[in-house]
């Protein structure tokens, strides 16, 4: 009598794992986003101001200054609100997006086709490659990315960016360190402890100048678009801020036609002049466009359905032996 | 009369046969034992296929039966999820490497707290080894574990690391040469007090009654002592391995990828809490299990005519 | 078979075991007052030590063999010093077998192992002469049938015969006996006696015995030692000891036992 109840217990338990994920489906109600921040008048972003030199906090003024906030500054003058920058750690900015904390991600965010299933993106305004970064002495003589699949050479990266996706994806066999930030990594380059960096060209450019003479940036790969992340289903929003980036870069996103002030702002930040390959632009952007829609509920409702299968019959079998 | 013998014989071992046979069909109550030896067995096929196919792996079995299952719903888990692969390959690796470092820990720390509690045992000074050895134990169950862990990565980042990633073995890097002495020396200390205690609690009889007949005191520790110490001990051991399996999750601090850290960068990846409910289930799987097995290893270990059956 | 039990001593007009002036005091008492107990036991000899407990009897029975070490004065066995610390004591004790009041069987080995042991890793005997050994001393304490059962699953009377088996099996030159019936019901302590008396009368074994078993000692002793708060009181033969005490704190302790009995 008693392990019946147990039994009920559990399968009850069993059932509700999946409900729990599915609510988030349920919820897809009424799209408030553009309302709710053009009704508070500011715009709330999450960043992690250690990435160089797309965002970094002014040591004098204390504020979040760089490539981004100056976009950012441009955009939502367009949307005619404030902005409130929140200085956040990287690798739980977007569960903290995924609750609500801010309206959007603005940090360098590589666009993926992982992260669309779960955030909305506004149109590509930085793009870019990742680099391959070794100290000028280049002691494991690494000059491609693929002299990385190698279990003696340990490989520095920022935890959960797209250069650790990258490295899983790719299965190669180096040994993966990973740092809270880009900086700590470049660190870790100088000190020895690693090998090579991969990263941002742009950030490991500004590294590389940071450091005059030391590092050696040896190779390009995987080319990427950056955009602000938005959390799922707040279209309004992301529809008014790609307004704003249009007048900067062009209606067309295969075909950009720089502004005066995207011009100036990239010479400001980067230290030269944008130059964006199409082809390989045309690479990146056609890979985020997937044919069919990818199924996703999510993992764990999967899961719980496959221990509740066993249980069930567990039970019924039990059933039936008693009848007997 | 040697005919009837045989046949009695032949009815003997059939009796013999029905009687195993019984204890291994398939009933109520060995249900869970025998979902439990499929499950192990469906592992180990994946882990020989393995050495075959270097592409392969070990979970790829388990990952079939899944699909298996969702067959009849016209389903596979690819189709219901498209990350859900990438989750399950990702955690079965880390728990693949959780699983090696915690029983090597646990192992290593063993024969460590076995020296330990021999020392501690001893009614000699021992020129200051048992102060050592008490001391050891007294600041290892005093400090957390996780301090222990960042303290011995990087004390002895300067003195091992070239030589670790020298030997160039593959999954072993330093982290997890750290991670692995960290949770060893750990463990060695709470099991060195776990031993203590077993030899304790020997009657000092049994010392005696081997000293009378001769034994040195190296043998009565090893074949009188230690023997009847190792069955008190087994369950508190129990818990220790649970322990240092679920503690093990701390390493993940030093960037081993261990099944907790893939858990988080998979999560980071997808933005999906679940997987930290998915990656429960496997620290459930491993735990349990391993807490059935080694309650088996009770039973077998009891001495006959001692002790309460409870079972 | 018995017949390989059996003792001959070479030096039969010789002490077997020498105790010369023997104290042991322990953190907070004198187990074994000074000036120290001295005595001799000679080959073939059934000594009984009786008093009541803390008396220092067990003691004096652990110092014999150093379980105990001694704090001051000798103990010769077969003439060495067996005090000197540089001596190897496992290879004396192996000659002299202990019987405890708590039988003190290897809980986790069978009744074979229990006997086996020693022979293996003292002896270093083979397997067939240990097979024979074990079956010899089995025979002898009647328990042949229980070799292949634990400790745990015998009685206290049938596991103190093990335990005696086990001595036995040793060879030893002689035994003490550590109040072998105190821990056993009335009951059972009627076969283990049974087989002490065999070890005097038919295997001529050399006892010393620490018991409380006036009949068992009056009927087996040869000599009677009484002690009482770490001295020796009285010693004598059986016959003056038992029947005309002529101590007045031996008098007061056998009426006491006999009262209690």
């Amino acid at each position: 009598m008693k392990n019946n109840k147990l039994l009920v217990g559990i399968i009850i338990c069993a059932f509700f794992i999946p409900l729990i994920s599915f609510s988030q489906f349920a919820t897809a109600a009424e799209d408030t986003s553009l309302s709710d921040v053009l009704a508070a008048g500011e715009i709330v972003i999450g960043v992690d101001a250690a990435y160089p030199p797309f965002e970094q906090i002014n040591a004098a003024t204390d504020a979040v200054e760089g490539f981004d906030p100056s976009i950012m500054a441009f955009i939502a003058e367009d949307m005619g609100v404030d902005i409130v920058w929140n200085d956040v750690a990287w690798d739980t900015i977007f569960t903290s997006l995924a609750i609500g904390s801010y309206d959007c991600v603005m940090s360098a965010v590589t666009i993926t086709t992982d992260r669309m299933v779960e955030m909305n993106f506004t149109r590509w305004y930085y793009f870019s490659t990742q680099a391959v970064m070794v100290t000028t002495a280049n002691p494991k003589n690494i000059t491609v990315i693929e002299d990385v699949d190698d279990a003696s050479i340990k490989v520095g990266i920022q935890a959960a960016t797209t250069s650790q996706w990258y490295l899983e994806d790719e299965e190669y066999a180096a040994d993966m360190v990973s740092f809270a930030t880009i900086t700590l990594a470049i660190e870790a380059l100088e000190a020895g402890t690693v090998d090579v960096v991969l990263g941002d060209l742009a950030t490991l450019a500004a590294g590389q100048s940071a450091n005059p003479g030391d590092f050696e940036i040896v190779d390009n790969f995987s080319p990427e678009a950056f955009g602000i992340a938005c959390p799922g289903g707040s279209t309004a929003l992301v529809d008014r801020m790609n307004e704003a980036i249009d007048k900067l870069l062009g209606t067309d996103p295969y075909n950009p036609e720089f502004s005066t002030y995207y011009n100036e702002t990239h010479e400001l930040w980067m230290g030269n002049e944008v130059a964006v390959d199409l082809d390989q632009l045309k690479e990146a952007l056609d890979s985020l466009i997937v044919e069919e829609s990818r199924p996703t509920i999510s993992g764990a409702s999967i899961f719980s359905l496959i221990a509740v299968i066993p249980v069930t019959i567990y039970s019924i079998i039990r059933k039936l032996k008693k009848r007997k | 009369m040697e005919n009837n013998n045989n046949k009695n014989n032949s009815k003997d071992e059939k009796n013999k046969i029905k009687e195993i046979l019984s204890q291994i069909r398939l009933t109520r109550k060995n249900f869970g034992w025998w979902i439990f030896g499929v499950f192990v067995a469906i592992l180990f096929v994946g882990f020989v296929r393995t050495w075959f196919n270097p592409e392969a792996h070990y979970f790829d079995p388990i990952l079939g039966i899944i699909n298996l299952i969702l067959l009849p719903f016209g389903h596979t888990i690819d189709s219901l999820d498209f990350r859900m692969e990438d989750i399950l390959y990702g955690l079965a690796s880390g728990a693949q490497l959780t699983f090696i470092v915690s029983m090597v820990s646990l192992i290593v720390g063993f024969f460590f707290a076995l020296i330990l509690a021999v020392i501690l045992v001893n009614k000699s000074h021992l020129y200051g080894l048992k102060l050592i050895a008490q001391s050891y134990v007294d600041f290892f169950r005093s400090t957390p574990l996780l301090v222990q862990v960042l303290l011995v990565y990087y004390g002895f980042a300067e003195s091992m690391g070239d030589v670790i990633r020298s030997l160039n073995i593959p999954m072993f890097s330093y982290e997890v040469f750290a991670g692995i002495l960290a949770l060893a020396l750990n463990t060695a200390a709470y099991q060195a007090e776990i031993i203590r205690g077993g030899i304790l609690a020997i009657p000092t009889g049994q010392t005696e009654a081997a000293r009378a007949l001769g034994l040195t005191s190296g043998q009565t520790m090893r074949y009188v002592i230690l023997p009847q110490a190792i069955r008190i001990i087994v369950p508190p051991l129990t818990n220790e391995l649970i322990n240092v399996l679920l503690n093990s999750s701390l390493i993940s601090a030093i960037g081993v990828r261990d099944l907790t850290k893939k858990s988080q960068s998979l999560q980071a990846r997808f933005s999906l809490w679940e997987v930290f409910l998915i990656s429960a289930v496997f620290y459930f799987v491993i735990a349990f299990s391993l807490s059935k097995i080694t309650k088996r290893l009770e039973v077998k270990l009891r001495i006959p005519g001692l002790g309460v059956v409870n079972d | 078979m018995t017949e390989q039990l059996k003792h001959d001593h070479k030096f039969a007009d010789s002490p077997l075991i020498e105790v010369v002036d023997l104290c042991k005091s322990f953190k907070e008492f004198e187990a074994i007052k000074p000036p120290g107990v001295s005595l001799k036991i000679m080959p073939q000899e059934v000594l009984v030590i009786i008093g009541s407990s803390g008396s220092g009897k067990s003691t004096l029975l652990r110092c014999m063999n150093r379980l105990i070490e001694p704090t001051s004065g000798q103990v010769f066995f077969e003439g060495v010093e067996i005090t000197d610390r540089t001596i190897n004591i496992d290879e004396v004790r192996r000659n002299i077998g202990m019987v405890f009041q708590q039988f003190n069987l290897f809980l986790h080995l069978t009744v074979r192992q229990n006997i086996a042991l020693p022979l293996k890793k003292v002896l270093n005997l083979s397997d067939e002469e240990i097979e024979k050994r074990i079956k010899t001393v089995l025979e002898t304490v009647n328990l042949y049938d229980k070799v292949d059962n634990y400790p745990g699953e015998l009685s206290g009377g049938q596991q103190q015969r093990v335990a005696i088996a086990r001595v036995l099996a040793m060879r030893p030159k002689l035994i003490f006996f550590d109040e072998p019936t105190s821990a056993l019901d009335p009951e059972l302590t009627g076969e283990v006696l049974q087989v002490m008396k065999r070890l005097v009368s038919e295997f001529h074994y050399t006892l010393v015995i620490v018991t409380h078993e006036i009949p068992f000692a009056k009927e087996m002793a040869t000599r009677v030692i009484f002690m009482d708060e770490g001295e020796i009181i009285y010693r004598g033969t059986p016959d003056v000891v038992f029947d005309k005490p002529p101590n007045d704190r031996l008098k007061k302790f056998l009426s006491k036992i006999l009262e209690m009995g």
